[in-house]
């Protein structure tokens, strides 16, 4: 360690982008379109009566994935510092859509909250693409202001400021608190990782999670959830029924699932089946295998974006890296979390796998930016052999196309 | 960012702190996921099970019933109908004036009044107004498109026949259960067995096709087919309806069955009601639904000297020439037995006992079946009750039919004139249906049948069950002593009380009773009210048919041969006729 202290050298390399990330992505993505496609038509059934065609979930998801892979494609291209360099205009330009919701005729209403915007030929979530505006301005914010963040008044104080914001925007104007619990628990995540004082990060964590609390006690549709949270069962019809449906589901899946497209809660018992419950839905269908399986993708998923941002080859990119790829798997886990009544249910879906176009889009849209973070590596290495990979374990990422961008002592 | 930047060596460690953080929440979330998936699976299954299964009931098909009408051809008399209920949600009917006047075509009198006040109370949601609506009405209705009228389809019953059979069928409720009768009596073979179907459903209750639905076909019902003749119940329904309305009597019954087999060719009572419309009887009326040929027993009065006298010949204590001095009344411990018309007849035969129907001829043969033919010994009292029971009193005779009494013997225990008085037919009551069977005994020469009236069942698989005749007992009495019998009835038709139903060419034989009617305090009886009976049987030397005729309460005076006797002669002469039984020489 003191050798390494004294010789080491710092380089990055350009080379291919992570496939593996690709690859877990492109897994959950399948595994939605085949659930859509084989329960989604139930679904479609229950809402409209048998009016419409039972293929129109599959038909929009797949649309919808089709889109995302542009902007994957687009997003992976792009070099992540072009975010840097537009943080604000972004963060302020999805702001604006997310008062969109808000303009009479266009605003779509559902569920107590109004989440969606409909333009003449496609409706959309706004909120996904604020969860990427967040995600890219505190990345830019914490680069920029890193000497002083861990200050209480230029650094706990303005990151308070920016998360009351989010907060307000979120929850004020989409009434959608799951979101706002992600982007919170996010922003914090980034804040911690950007390298903090460890007590600024509690003290922000601690009065964060205050508001949040008092925030779900000023609304009585969040009150009840929480309410049913500790004691599931005795309201069967409300916020309780909800979560039970989703426990009969996955508990009656059993080890090996009852197969696939085989679902008997998504005869209308269980709510959102191919939203936020298709995670009850793959442990009914599924069982234990496919409901684990799932969850170790997530699991992979984030390892892989972990390493990405750890290996990312500046303070931005690693920032921007860790904000993306917590951000989708802790959406993950709070979803799946609350579809086991570890936690109350937030009305958030499953990323990658629910359905629903604008999310697809907004998610494969952030991993082409992860794809394009994983695509430079940041190394350090020894003097005596600056251009080797040497004993690490991501040679066969580096590859042939690996090449040296610069080394400094 | 130039490729040139200088890169600032940043901490590293915080994302891994934060990759534990993952693992551990992940841990927990498949720690979860284990003991839900695991070894919640059983409870879950159930609770899975029990909301996505529905069991649905399929309605057996009730079974209906037919009558013979003698030629071979069947006649139903209780037939499955579609019905409807007829109800409202007064919230959506627009204007209840119209809708009232409109539906008052299709309701009684009673019912279409204060419909609109109904239908304007706007907080009711469910407003019944009429049950068991005829589809041909409801149709109608439908045609009329009344905002908030529902109509609701309801399996229903119908009786061609309408009362004609009322007694003997009873009615199906509201509810799909038999009410008296065969309907009540053979419910369970009538109704079947619903089937069951168990389906996943939808949360809406739909059923899902699914190999994992199950179905147990219904059972339905089976058809009926009963012994009763649709002309000969026709022939006594028109006779009772005679004689109660002649005598202007309260009600009245006529039996008929066969005394070779027991088998009931007619049992009607007046008056009926109309099983179709059943709901019309008032509450003060309910007795309309009883079948009093079963369900009402009363003091026989003297019919039931036969049976006394059968004792006395079957014993061989008394023949028919036997005699004995009638001194018009007979001293028993302290009490004093009279003949009804306080005459007395000097020296009497048996025969002349039956025929004139003496009071002090029963004692006496009572007290021959004793140890002392001077006074009624309880060895006589036990003799006699044994007779009694073998003709089959103070049993049930196990007839198809709902609500079916024993009647009331006293035991031999009691007093003298306890039995004195049971001798002529006081102080036991017994049924239309156990007289008229204990009359087949005597016709048939002491073969006790038990009573029926289902001829033929067939069952929902095809499979037919005939009714064959049942023998109770085939030694009530010799051959001999019921030819005996016989002929000292005979002689009643012949000569004595029964004279209205002489018919030149048929031997007729019979016995009138005029019972009277306890007061229901018990402190003796009614003055003016009796109850007249003739129970009767011929051709006597092969009898076709036993006759029983019952008149409860008639008001214009006379003994039961007034009131009776020309009822059972009007239905004995027309059977003779549709018997096609040739007259013999005498």
């Amino acid at each position: 360690m003191e050798q390494r202290q004294k010789q080491k050298k710092a380089i990055f390399y350009k080379h291919r982008p992570d496939y593996l990330l690709t690859l877990l992505v492109l897994i959950l993505v399948g595994i939605g379109l085949v659930l859509i496609y084989s329960t989604g038509w139930i679904a479609v059934l229950k809402r409209t009566s048998g009016t419409s065609d039972t293929n129109s979930f599959f038909i929009t998801q797949s649309v919808g994935m089709l889109l995302g892979i542009a902007g994957w494609l687009v997003a992976s291209k792009i070099d992540y510092h072009f975010w840097q360099k537009h943080a604000t205009p972004i963060f302020i330009g999805t702001i604006v859509l997310m008062f969109l919701v808000l303009v009479p005729g266009i605003s779509i209403s559902s569920g107590g909250a109004t989440r969606w915007v409909k333009l003449a030929f496609f409706s959309f979530q706004p909120v996904e693409f604020f969860k990427i505006g967040a995600v890219i301005f505190m990345a830019a914010w914490l680069t920029k202001n890193k000497k002083n963040l861990s200050k209480p008044l230029e650094g706990l104080l303005p990151f308070m400021l920016i998360i009351s914001v989010i907060v307000i925007l979120a929850v004020a104007i989409q009434r959608d608190m799951g979101s706002a619990m992600v982007i919170i628990s996010t922003m914090l995540a980034m804040y911690f990782i950007s390298g903090v004082k460890w007590w600024s990060a509690t003290i922000a964590t601690l009065s964060l999670g205050g508001v949040a609390t008092l925030l779900a006690m000023l609304a009585p549709y969040r009150i009840a959830r929480l309410t049913t949270f500790f004691n599931p069962t005795e309201d069967s019809s409300g916020a309780g029924y909800h979560i039970n449906q989703a426990l009969i589901a996955i508990g009656s899946g059993g080890i090996f699932g009852r197969g696939l497209g085989k679902s008997l809660q998504a005869y209308g018992y269980l709510p959102e089946a191919t939203n936020d419950s298709i995670f009850a839905i793959i442990g009914e269908e599924a069982g234990l295998i496919g409901a684990s399986l799932v969850v170790a993708i997530f699991g992979l998923l984030f390892w892989r974006g972990a390493r990405i941002a750890r290996t990312a080859p500046d303070n931005f990119g690693r920032l921007l890296a860790s904000g993306i790829i917590f951000w989708i798997t802790f959406q993950a886990l709070i979803n799946i979390s609350a579809m086991l009544n570890l936690i109350p249910l937030t009305g958030i879906t499953l990323p990658f796998v629910s359905y629903g176009g604008t999310s697809m889009l907004a998610l494969l849209t952030a991993v082409g930016i992860l794809q394009n973070i994983s695509k430079y590596t940041y190394k350090e290495v020894y003097n005596e052999d600056p251009s080797s990979g040497g004993r690490n374990s991501r040679a066969h990422i580096a590859g042939t196309r690996r090449h040296r961008v610069n080394s400094q002592a | 960012m130039p490729d040139s930047e200088i890169l600032e060596p940043i901490p590293t460690k915080r994302i891994f702190y934060l990759m534990i953080l993952m693992a551990i929440l992940g841990a927990i979330v498949f720690g979860k996921l284990v003991y839900v998936q695991l070894f919640q699976n059983k409870l879950y299954l159930e609770k899975a099970n029990a909301q996505q299964t529905r069991k649905f009931d399929i309605t057996a098909r009730r079974g209906q019933i037919y009558v013979n009408d003698g030629n071979g051809a069947v006649y139903p008399i209780a037939l499955n109908q579609q019905l409807f209920l007829l109800a409202a949600d007064p919230k959506f009917v627009k204007d209840s004036a119209d809708t009232a006047g409109k539906l008052s075509k299709y309701l009684p009198g009673d019912e279409s009044a204060g419909l609109e006040s109904k239908l304007n109370n706007k907080d009711n949601r469910y407003l019944v107004i009429k049950k068991s609506l005829l589809s041909a009405d409801a149709e109608e209705i439908k045609k009329l498109k009344l905002p908030g009228i529902i109509l609701y389809p309801q399996d229903g019953r119908n009786y061609p026949e309408g009362e004609l059979f009322a007694h003997i069928t009873g009615y199906v409720n509201s509810d799909g259960a038999g009410q008296y009768g065969i309907e009540q009596f053979l419910n369970s073979s009538l109704s079947g067995k619903d089937g069951v179907s168990r389906a996943i459903t939808d949360s809406l209750g739909v059923p899902i096709t699914s190999n994992e639905n199950t179905i147990i076909r219904p059972e339905n019902g089976s058809d009926l087919v009963l012994t009763i003749d649709r002309n000969i119940q026709q022939m006594a329904a028109t006779a009772i309806e005679t004689a109660v309305k002649t005598n202007q009597a309260e009600s009245g019954s006529i039996v008929v069955m066969d005394p070779k087999t027991g088998a009931i060719r007619a049992m009607v009572n007046y008056p009926s009601y109309d099983p179709n419309n059943y709901q019309a009887v008032s509450p003060d009326e309910y007795y309309k639904f009883t079948n009093s040929s079963i369900s009402s027993q009363y003091e026989p009065g003297s019919g039931f000297k036969v049976i006394t006298m059968a004792a006395g010949l079957d014993t061989g204590k008394v023949k028919p020439d036997t005699k004995y001095e009638d001194t018009g009344e007979v001293k028993i411990d302290d009490r004093v037995v009279k003949n009804s018309n306080d005459k007395k007849y000097g020296i009497s035969t048996m025969t002349d006992v039956i025929q004139k129907s003496l009071n002090t001829g029963v004692v006496f043969v009572l007290r021959q079946l004793g140890t002392n033919p001077n006074e009624i010994t309880s060895k006589a009292k036990e003799v006699f009750y044994d007779y009694i029971k073998k003709f089959g009193f103070g049993e049930r005779t196990g007839i198809e039919l709902a609500g079916e009494v024993k009647g009331f013997v006293k035991k031999p225990d009691s007093y003298n004139v306890d039995y004195a008085n049971m001798s002529f037919g006081q102080g036991i009551s017994v049924t239309n249906l156990q007289l008229v069977n204990a009359v087949s005994a005597i016709a048939n020469g002491g073969t006790l049948y038990k009573p029926y009236i289902v001829d033929k069942e067939t069952k929902a698989n095809g499979e037919i069950v005939l009714s064959k005749p049942s023998v109770v007992r085939n030694d009530v009495m010799s051959r001999q002593s019921a030819a005996e019998l016989a002929e000292m009835m005979k002689q009643v038709v012949q000569r004595g009380s029964g004279w209205p139903a002489r018919t030149p060419g048929y031997s007729i034989a019979g016995k009138t009773g005029t019972a009277q009617v306890p007061k229901s305090d018990g402190s003796g009886y009614e003055e003016s009210k009796n109850i007249g009976s003739f129970v009767g049987f011929a051709p006597v030397e092969d009898p076709k048919f036993v006759i029983l005729v019952r008149v409860n309460y008639p008001r214009v005076d006379g003994f039961a041969e007034k009131t009776t006797v020309p009822a059972f002669a009007e239905v004995a002469r027309q059977l003779f006729m549709y018997y096609q039984i040739a007259p013999s020489g005498n």
